[in-house]
């Protein structure tokens, strides 16, 4: 858990979670009956917890003095 | 609430409250020793699945149930910012969880004092934190006691009253606590955790295709209340960041979390756990994102606090749809119930423990042994239960506005975990102006009326405000007494 790259990736994909990339719209078009910047949101969401699995299975430390 | 339960219901509340005491007295029986450790951490011994239920059944509270609906109904669809919010919650448990619990596990540490203490070597930072946890946990507690009496009011129809139902619940989380510790309380959260997933599951699978399927209820939210709909901009925006900080970092310190991280089996126990529990917003909070929206075509005109009402009267209306329905959600009412206690039940645990090892076990318990300091605890759990009671009955003492302090004080002890865990650098008199500091502004700015300033959360404020100090007044390279 001690690589920055992985902060980094849990950086940008928090930041794909809120939709602040996308275009004001009053009006959005529907992606599987949602408005599409709340299926973009989940998608991002589904990512994090997928990397987060993934992140913990590869990365966690196996063995049981804590200190930094 | 226009859903009164009848006897079949009543009856299958009975027999789970019933099997919640029969937790307790099975797990008093299987208890090897009547020690701290196995009271408050289960000895240690969680598996993959009953911590994962524990953890989740704990972090999700009543108010998740039924403020959050009136949430999506007053936001719209931005509230899905919660799925990313309690996933943040998991994530940040990355970044200390696998040294916390190295600690905890070769040091014994029961309390979340016992690692401040360790780590930081300092007895008055440790009382200060534990102020902290004991603030914001106490108005937490009050919370759910408040929130079960009006639930069993509701469901009675009034036939059971306020008062008696916080009296009769809490006596009855009491029985199976004080019987059994945290290993009552993790099988029992199982079976509410459980209840909880059946009840959403089961409510959606009715109420999607019965308001004519999302897409149907998505245009009527875009033609009649298009700013629901909108791409959201602006302040709402920096809030939905503000609440991913202030939630991800102030869920994290929930005491009763950071002692299901002791009281894993093993590390591969808790990393499996945490693998799972990452994936329950979307089980969880996205049903009840769309029990909010389905609610915009069907209830107009809740402003305000009104809009707590939502669950509640979207329930009422399903119920009637057809006895599958009224008995979906007669289980998701009665998952709503285990929910709160389920959390209430972890907190007063939690509470108990600071209270009779870092603060009893600290002064007037000094030479006391673990069954002395046991026994003390669990009367400190009925005492605390008992002063909290009197001030959920007593209307003219609301704590309603404290309860809401609680994520803003949590926040301020991320630096005791987070830095701590990860940076040798930061010692006890920066870590403790840093938390003052930080409770300072973040109550400061709470109670002056300003819970948000631009949008941006007081206890995200005064988080920043105690970062920099703590960094500040740090020397970068300084080593603990403990690492030389």
């Amino acid at each position: 858990m001690n690589r920055p790259w992985i902060w980094l990736i849990f950086l940008a994909l928090f930041a794909l979670s809120v939709p602040w990339y996308l275009p004001k719209s009053d009006q959005p078009p529907l992606w599987l009956g949602l408005p599409y910047w709340v299926v973009l949101s989940l998608l991002a969401c589904l990512a994090i917890a997928i990397f987060t699995a993934w992140t913990i299975g590869r990365y966690w430390p196996g063995n049981d003095d804590g200190l930094p | 609430m226009n859903i009164i339960f009848g006897p079949g219901a009543l009856t299958f509340v009975a027999v789970y409250l019933t099997a919640m005491v029969a937790v307790g007295v099975l797990a008093k029986h299987l208890r090897r020793r009547e020690t701290l450790k196995e009271f408050y951490l289960a000895g240690s011994g969680l598996g993959t699945l009953v911590l994962l239920l524990t953890l989740y059944a704990t972090q999700y509270s009543g108010n998740a149930l039924l403020g959050y609906p009136g949430e999506a109904y007053r936001l719209g669809f931005a509230w899905v910012m919660s799925v990313g919010f309690m996933m943040a919650v998991v994530v940040v448990y990355l970044s200390f969880a696998p040294e916390l619990r190295r600690a905890a596990l070769n040091h014994a540490f029961v309390t979340p004092g016992d690692w401040i203490r360790y780590r930081f070597e300092s007895e008055g930072l440790t009382v200060a934190a534990n102020c902290v946890f004991l603030v914001a946990m106490c108005n937490y507690l009050l919370a759910q006691l408040l929130a079960m009496g009006h639930l069993v009011e509701a469901l009675s129809g009034g036939s059971v009253p306020f008062w008696a139902g916080v009296l009769f619940l809490g006596v009855v989380i009491l029985v199976y606590e004080t019987l059994g510790g945290l290993k009552a309380v993790a099988w029992t959260d199982c079976a509410q955790g459980l209840l909880l997933i059946a009840g959403l599951a089961g409510i959606l699978w009715i109420a999607v295709p019965e308001s004519g399927g999302l897409a149907h209820t998505s245009q009527w939210v875009i033609q009649n209340q298009p700013e629901k709909a909108a791409v959201p901009s602006g302040a709402l925006l920096v809030t939905w960041v503000s609440t991913l900080v202030l939630v991800g970092f102030g869920a994290a310190m929930y005491p009763q979390a950071l002692q299901r991280i002791y009281a894993a089996s093993s590390s591969r126990t808790l990393a499996r756990s945490l693998q799972w529990m990452v994936f329950m917003p979307l089980v969880t909070m996205l049903p009840v994102l769309l029990i909010g929206i389905m609610a915009l075509p069907r209830i107009s005109g809740l402003e305000g606090v009104a809009a707590d009402q939502v669950m509640p009267l979207m329930l009422g209306q399903w119920a009637d749809l057809s006895p599958l329905a009224y008995a979906l959600v007669v289980l998701l009412l009665t998952g709503t119930l285990a929910a709160i206690m389920s959390t209430a039940d972890s907190v007063l645990l939690s509470l108990s423990s600071i209270i009779s090892k870092d603060l009893l076990g600290r002064s007037w318990l000094r030479n006391a042994g673990d069954e002395a300091l046991t026994r003390a605890g669990k009367r400190v759990s009925w005492l605390l239960m008992a002063v909290l009671v009197l001030i959920a009955l007593n209307p003219r003492i609301s704590l309603w506005g404290l309860a809401e302090l609680k994520l803003e004080l949590l926040s301020q002890t991320v630096p005791l975990f987070v830095l701590g865990a990860r940076w040798s650098g930061l010692g006890a008199r920066p870590a403790l102006a840093g938390l003052v500091t930080g409770v300072v502004v973040a109550a400061g700015l709470s109670l002056a009326g300003y819970g948000k300033v631009a949008g941006v959360h007081a206890g995200v404020i005064g988080l920043a405000f105690n970062l920099v100090v703590c960094i500040a007044l740090s020397r970068p390279f300084r080593v603990s007494r403990a690492l030389e």
